[in-house]
């Protein structure tokens, strides 16, 4: 992957394809190797590029091979590899390699500014939307369901910012405080400043292969045992706020398949979206990690940091590593493959990790893209 | 494998080396316009707007009172049945209060928003729409609330014809 | 199954008109600055060579994309292209008529992948042909930023000036002024717009 960073210096293309090339060199293989190619890339509105699949082929190494664009807002970090996997377990190709990548700096004055056609055109801009409207409404129906303080949502945030300040290509890393977070100005109240995350350029790329080439490349390959995804509707104010359906049965899908019926217990790590800190939690929820309700305890109690019993991105997830859209799911496959196989360096969690899980969402309150990775 | 990687690609920038001309900044503004139908059930539910009603589907199958209203159920897949007239008051569902505009401006006045539940539709069908004559602070999920209309010459068949939700009584 | 019900009369279909603004700074990427600087500073085009295949690609590229791997030999290129194809244009962007109708190429050059779109100011449309050498006339130096609009035109050899940049001062031939007129009003309605 490369650094995730507010504004950089590469064209899009360019942000692929270091990051590509860095999957192929680490893997050992040249483009040639490659059978197939997915990318994933979030609104063309952001880069202001036409038919951005297609503009980031050369980049993405996709030329003259077969090649599809996967697109469902932040999912498609973890729908990527997930294309990927249709490529590879159906048999038709042993080697694909699957690119996400994100340029959000070119929009002014602001890259949320794209998001202002997320709301229905008749019904909801005329009103003055904004896409942190969505989320702060989310949150506070979330707090009022459950009686939970923003103070333990909070925690979450500093939890999230001091693991990545391990990461390499973090973005903001640091070390703060509950009360920094309470501090920070309120954006679009209960969402403050530190409770979000920023808008970054970046891209990150992993390759998926067959059996019998990933036995050949290496003798500790990770496997995506389990994939499952998801997408609720558009009329999101007639929807249970409080829960997320869609990430449930995204992930009820993916327990299936990985054989997992007790998803607290066997799953020793994950990376949950965390494009808001309150999110984390939400999400911890419908992915069966916690009871409805009760993930905020398990996060005060310190269950979820990186010497927990259950780590949650000990990344630093997106509230510290940054958030470019479509890689920052990626960076989640990532961050899982090198802790299950002990390279994660000072992010690297004290348990035995076996199984791991990485968990997107996407647009408006829709996407739930699930993904179990096994050593 | 992963001991290969040494390093991790990336050149970083910022807005002010971009404004002191150190890299080439090619600016490139439109405004796309769009005229976009509203469909069949907007398109009346916005007539009804206009005369100061709201209006619902029903769907006789799941019995669901829908809003804002659809012509075919998204859950039964089927396509609904009746128009139903619903109420202008409502329960707050959940709310927040913006600082920030569109693009992500900061605003001098808040803006507060709410999903309201409308009475007379299926609870839990609520709307987007603004809370007003209200103090930010004294917002509570489960308010009761109802629509303050603009007078009927000032209305065009829109959903800013509501200028916004105001308190009602006790809760 | 149909939806049961329909608008009866077309004046109850209404419709919604808005519009978005957007505003897009865009950075030219690693490449792209170093080509940039070659033409704002020497009037020169960068171009890059893959060490592996030996291609060399115009505009400089960061990587080779058959190859997939970085391309570190860059050097500018100082001879004339030749027009691969060419075009004459009646209408703008927004459908309107032009003034008169502009012709539009793509240059390339010899034994280099890849070419630059860029408008071709010729006497005489009519005497345009494919294969014809062409070179580009390039704005003052101080007003040069990089951008592609730093080259005002691509002129037939002919007419042109004989050195490929334009140096500081004005070509004094009568009939390459008028052409310079009509590029440098069309830049300047596409850059205003």
């Amino acid at each position: 992957m490369t650094l995730f960073r507010r504004r950089m210096l590469e064209s899009p293309k360019e942000l692929s394809f270091e990051a590509a090339r860095m999957a192929l060199d680490s893997a050992g293989l040249e483009l040639k190797d490659i059978q197939s190619v997915v990318s994933g890339s979030a609104p063309d509105a952001f880069d202001g590029m036409h038919m951005k699949g297609e503009y980031l082929l050369d980049g993405t190494g996709g030329i003259g091979k077969p090649n599809q664009r996967v697109y469902v807002g932040g999912g498609t970090g973890v729908f990527t590899p997930i294309g990927g996997w249709w490529n590879v377990a159906s048999g038709m190709y042993d080697t694909c390699l699957c690119v996400a990548e994100e340029k959000m700096s070119p929009l002014h004055p602001h890259p949320q500014y794209a998001f202002w056609s997320i709301f229905d055109q008749i019904l909801e801009r005329p009103l003055g939307t904004t896409l942190l409207w969505i989320f702060s409404l989310e949150m506070r129906r979330y707090m009022h369901k459950y009686g939970i303080k923003e103070e333990e949502i909070a925690s979450v945030a500093v939890k999230n910012k001091g693991n990545a300040v391990d990461h390499p290509c973090a973005q903001l890393g640091a070390k703060i405080t509950v009360e920094d977070v309470m501090n920070s100005e309120p954006i679009c109240w209960p969402v403050k400043r530190l409770d979000v995350s920023p808008p970054s350029d970046g891209a990150a790329a992993v390759v998926l292969a067959s059996e019998k080439v990933a036995k050949k490349l290496t003798d500790q390959p990770v496997w995506l045992d389990g994939v499952g995804w998801t997408l609720d509707s558009t009329h999101w104010t007639n929807r249970d706020l409080a829960y997320p359906e869609y990430v449930e049965k995204a992930a009820r899908m993916a327990y299936k398949m990985a054989g997992i019926k007790k998803p607290r217990k066997e799953i020793d790590i994950a990376e949950v979206y965390d494009p808001f800190d309150y999110k984390e939690l939400h999400h911890m929820e419908g992915l069966q990690l916690a009871g409805k309700g009760e993930a905020p305890q398990m996060a005060v109690d310190g269950v979820t940091q990186r010497d927990g019993d259950l780590p949650v991105c000990p990344s630093g997830g997106l509230l510290g590593v940054g958030n470019p859209i479509a890689a920052a799911g990626m960076m989640k496959i990532c961050e899982i493959f090198w802790q299950l196989r002990g390279e994660a360096g000072k992010r690297q969690v004290k348990k035995d990790v076996r199984t791991g899980l990485a968990q997107a969402w996407g647009d408006l309150m829709q996407v739930g893209t699930v993904a179990v990775m096994r050593s | 494998m992963s001991q290969k990687i040494t390093s991790y690609p990336g050149h970083e920038i910022t807005l002010e080396d971009v404004k002191e001309g150190k890299y080439l900044d090619v600016v490139y503004k439109f405004e796309p316009k769009y005229s976009w139908a509203a469909g069949v059930a907007i398109s009346r539910f916005l007539a009804e707007l206009k005369e100061g009603r709201t209006i619902a589907r029903k769907c006789m199958r799941c019995e669901r009172i829908l809003v804002p209203p659809r012509m075919y159920c998204e859950q039964c897949f089927r396509p609904t049945d009746e128009w139903v007239q619903i109420k202008d008051t409502g329960t707050i569902n959940t709310y927040s209060i913006s600082h920030v505009g569109t693009d992500a401006r900061r605003l001098k006045t808040p803006i507060l928003v709410a999903v309201i539940d409308l009475d007379g539709a299926t609870p839990g069908m609520g709307i987007l729409h603004n809370l007003g004559e209200i103090e930010p602070s004294k917002i509570k999920v489960g308010m009761r609330v109802k629509a303050v209309w603009k007078s009927s010459s000032e209305r065009q068949g829109a959903i800013t014809d509501i200028r916004y939700f105001k308190p009602i009584g006790e809760q | 199954m149909p939806i049961l019900e329909k608008l009866a009369q077309p004046g109850q279909a209404r419709h919604w008109t808005d519009s978005i603004p957007l505003e897009y700074h865009y950075t030219a990427g690693v490449a792209g600055e170093e080509f940039r600087r070659e033409l704002r500073d020497n009037g020169r085009f960068l171009v890059s060579k893959c060490s592996k295949c030996k291609s060399t690609y115009l505009p400089a590229r960061m990587y080779c994309p058959d190859c997939f791997t970085e391309m570190k030999d860059q050097f500018p290129i100082d001879k004339p292209g030749y027009v691969y194809s060419f075009t004459s244009v009646n209408r703008n962007r927004s459908g309107s008529d032009t003034d008169w109708p502009i012709t539009v190429g793509l240059m390339k050059f010899e034994g280099i992948k890849g070419g630059i779109v860029h408008l071709l100011d010729a006497d005489d449309p009519d005497q345009v042909s494919i294969g014809m050498k062409v070179t580009p006339s390039l704005k003052n130096p101080l007003e040069r930023t990089g951008a592609i609009t730093d080259i005002l035109a691509f002129k037939p050899i002919s007419t042109a000036p004989t050195k490929m940049s334009s140096g500081g001062g004005k070509t004094k031939r009568h009939d390459v002024g008028a052409g310079e007129i009509q590029a440098k009003s069309l830049l300047h309605s596409i850059e205003e717009s």
